[in-house]
């Protein structure tokens, strides 16, 4: 217990100086903008701050990344109310509930709800990653390179099961990627892979250009291609905000289920934002008491899943900065802005930077506060700014995207590679790969070979080390069900079209 | 397309659905198999090594091979029940015009960055890129792109201070 009280003063001292906030802040900000914004997700926004923040510190720059994450969900639950349209994946389920409300004039307490259920979620989160990284992080310095391998394989098989797609080709963008991340000179013996000849690949593909190009253009592409000829809500008045006691009621028991469900599918990997907030809204409509009320604008049908998909965005970062191994391709982004400040992922990540680690966990809370300010007294501006024409914008993310590539090594190679991974995503989505899964294979993939050389070499070649391990055979285990899981649906799916999520949306 | 009733197999059958190949299993395959092809001829040039000691071939071959494996099931796997929304969605032309000023936007930029200096390049990428709306009128393009260049100077260059030809 005290240890946890020095924990989290080290983390307050790290996050509360000018700085921290300051980057905190642009973090929320940024993070409710592409929220807001229908067209841009927290993926793309995340890949074009990327390069901006290797100018940062460190914590600073995972600070600001995580802001731009977890405000989109509060962001992006206010399209979803008052656009019909969700800014996020997960908040799709906010419209079931959130767009009558708004239908019936309650747009500001549907708001309202909303950002308190967000706060109470993302706050449950936090304790969660508080409580357990400690434990966890023990117990995986445990972990040896078998262990490693399994739990990263098991990580990219259930990260790709969250796409809309069938396994075999998740299984196919998954294995693409780890291809890709082969590219450049091998760790073992120096020899160039893939390079053909060049220099500029020897240290390997430029995590921003494949991000960028495999979700920012494409994203703006489909964006410009559907037009912008939503219907906008013009004012929310802040008295318009109060909701009655009622609501209030209604809203205490949906929250706390939908956090405690967002915590646990938050720290799996591979299940996330949006199971978390479907099945927090199935659970509510099943306890409700008149279950009929559901998608007619009943306030439970907010603040369940609101709670939950903000508690799983929190808790998302367990295994991502406990094991180091991500869960989604947005985490996985997370680790990649980890690496290339140079600091190795993994359980030693609260020993060796207990500053770093502290400060990041400590930071959501000042940034959930922030967010509570953004989406509450200022949800005007948001409301407003869904006014600005998606055709002003668009051009100067081009030019911000363009430099924003360049900057990294100040080499133009990597803006021709930005082009050739716009071209692959857009292709992708026109044969229907969820191009996140390819992310994901990327940066995990030079770490699994690595893990793979170390396992066969201290068992002398002998494969049978990923089954005597007790922990690599758990996880191994766990990956036969979900691939046999994943398998079953897609069979029943052939026949029960059609998909309940956008395709190749970026929960992820 | 061959339109044919999948009643026998389905207990409840949705008159609305058609079984069908789906050409993005079989064009998606198809390529992936090239791909995985490709690599593997690449990878073959490093040496495997052991399992004990694994060659810098070692991993990219594997995956080659499960690349092009999987990339025939893919092919193998593209009968499916679709939706007649589905069918009208794929024959609806394509507009061409967004991914081509996207994408010739970010070719501009590389053309130009290392002649024209950091303003003219990102000005003139800012406007090409406009272009790709159809309904844009050449004054507000004029002043999107002047924001658009005289923000990035002073983010990257002046705030962020990267070492960029600012003019020719």
């Amino acid at each position: 217990m005290e240890n946890l009280i020095s924990n989290l003063a080290t983390g307050f001292a790290t996050s509360m100086t000018p700085a921290a906030l300051m980057y905190c802040f642009a973090g929320v900000f940024l993070g409710t903008f592409t929220g807001v914004l229908p067209g841009i997700g927290a993926m793309a926004a995340i890949s074009m701050m990327l390069p901006v923040t290797f100018y940062l510190e460190p914590t600073h720059a995972l600070v600001m990344l995580a802001g731009i994450f977890y405000g989109a969900e509060y962001g992006g639950s206010t399209a979803a109310i008052l656009l019909n349209l969700p800014g996020t994946t997960s908040s799709a389920v906010t419209c079931l509930d959130g767009n009558p409300m708004a239908r019936q004039g309650r747009a500001g307490v549907a708001l309202l709800v909303c950002a308190l259920s967000s706060f109470v979620g993302g706050s449950i989160g936090i304790v969660a990653i508080t409580l357990l990284s400690g434990v966890i992080s023990q117990f995986a310095l445990a972990f040896g390179p078998a262990d490693y391998f399994s739990a990263m394989l098991l990580g990219l098989i259930a990260a790709s099961s969250m796409t809309e797609d069938p396994p075999v080709k998740s299984a196919s963008t998954i294995v693409l990627g780890l291809l890709l991340g082969t590219v450049g000179a091998d760790v073992e013996t120096g020899i160039a892979r893939f390079t053909f000849g060049s220099i500029s690949l020897y240290d390997g593909l430029s995590i921003v250009a494949i991000a960028m190009g495999l979700f920012g253009l494409p994203e703006i592409i489909s964006a410009i291609q559907q037009g912008d000829g939503y219907v906008r809500q013009s004012r929310v008045t802040l008295r318009s905000m109060v909701p009655t006691r009622e609501d209030v009621r209604r809203s205490v028991g949906p929250t706390l289920r939908g956090s405690g469900l967002g915590v646990f599918f938050g720290a799996l990997p591979g299940t996330g934002l949006s199971v978390a907030s479907f099945l927090s809204y199935a659970l509510e409509k099943r306890v409700a008491r008149d279950p009929s009320r559901f998608g007619k604008g009943a306030v439970e049908g907010i603040a369940g899943p609101e709670s939950a998909n903000n508690a799983a965005a929190q808790a998302s970062f367990i295994p991502t900065l406990t094991l180091g191994i991500p869960g989604s391709a947005t985490m996985a982004l997370m680790l990649g802005a980890l690496m290339i400040h140079g600091i190795a992922p993994g359980p030693g990540l609260i020993r060796d930077h207990p500053q770093m680690f502290w400060g990041l966990i400590t930071s959501f809370w000042v940034g959930n506060l922030l967010l509570l300010v953004l989406n509450i007294p200022m949800v005007g501006v948001w409301v407003r700014l869904l006014q600005i024409p998606f055709s002003y914008m668009f051009p100067a993310v081009i030019g911000f995207v363009c430099v924003g590539v360049l900057s990294v090594m100040f080499n133009s190679f990597d803006v021709g590679l930005l082009l050739v991974a716009g071209i692959l995503g857009f292709a992708m989505r026109a044969l229907q790969y969820s191009p996140a899964p390819l992310l994901l294979g990327f940066i995990l993939g030079p770490l699994m070979e690595e893990n793979l050389r170390r396992a066969l070499v201290l068992s002398r070649g002998d494969f049978s080390v990923f089954v005597t391990q007790p922990i690599s055979l758990g996880m191994l285990v766990a990956t036969l069900l979900v691939m046999g899981l994943m398998v079953v649906t897609t069979i029943r799916r052939r026949r029960h079209q059609p998909p309940l999520l956008p395709v190749g949306e970026e929960e992820f | 397309m061959i339109a044919e009733q999948d009643g026998a197999k389905n207990p409840r059958p949705d008159p609305q659905l058609v079984m069908r190949w789906d050409r993005t299993h079989l064009i998606g395959g198809a390529i992936q198999s090239l791909i995985g092809l490709g690599a593997l001829y690449v990878a073959s040039g490093y040496s495997f090594g052991s399992s004990v000691q694994m060659g810098p071939g070692y991993f990219p071959r594997i995956l080659s091979v499960i690349f092009v494996v999987l990339g025939l099931i893919t092919m193998a796997t593209g009968r499916r029940a679709v939706l007649p929304s589905e069918i009208a969605a794929e024959r609806r032309p394509l507009n061409w015009r967004p991914p081509l000023f996207i994408f010739g936007s970010i070719l501009l930029f590389l053309l130009l960055i290392d002649r024209a200096g950091f303003v003219v390049t990102i000005f003139a990428v800012t406007v090409f890129a406009r272009l790709a709306d159809r309904n844009v009128s050449w004054k507000s393009t004029l002043v999107v792109a002047a924001v658009t260049t005289a923000l990035n100077v002073l983010i990257f260059i002046l705030g962020l201070g990267m070492p960029l030809k600012v003019w020719w």
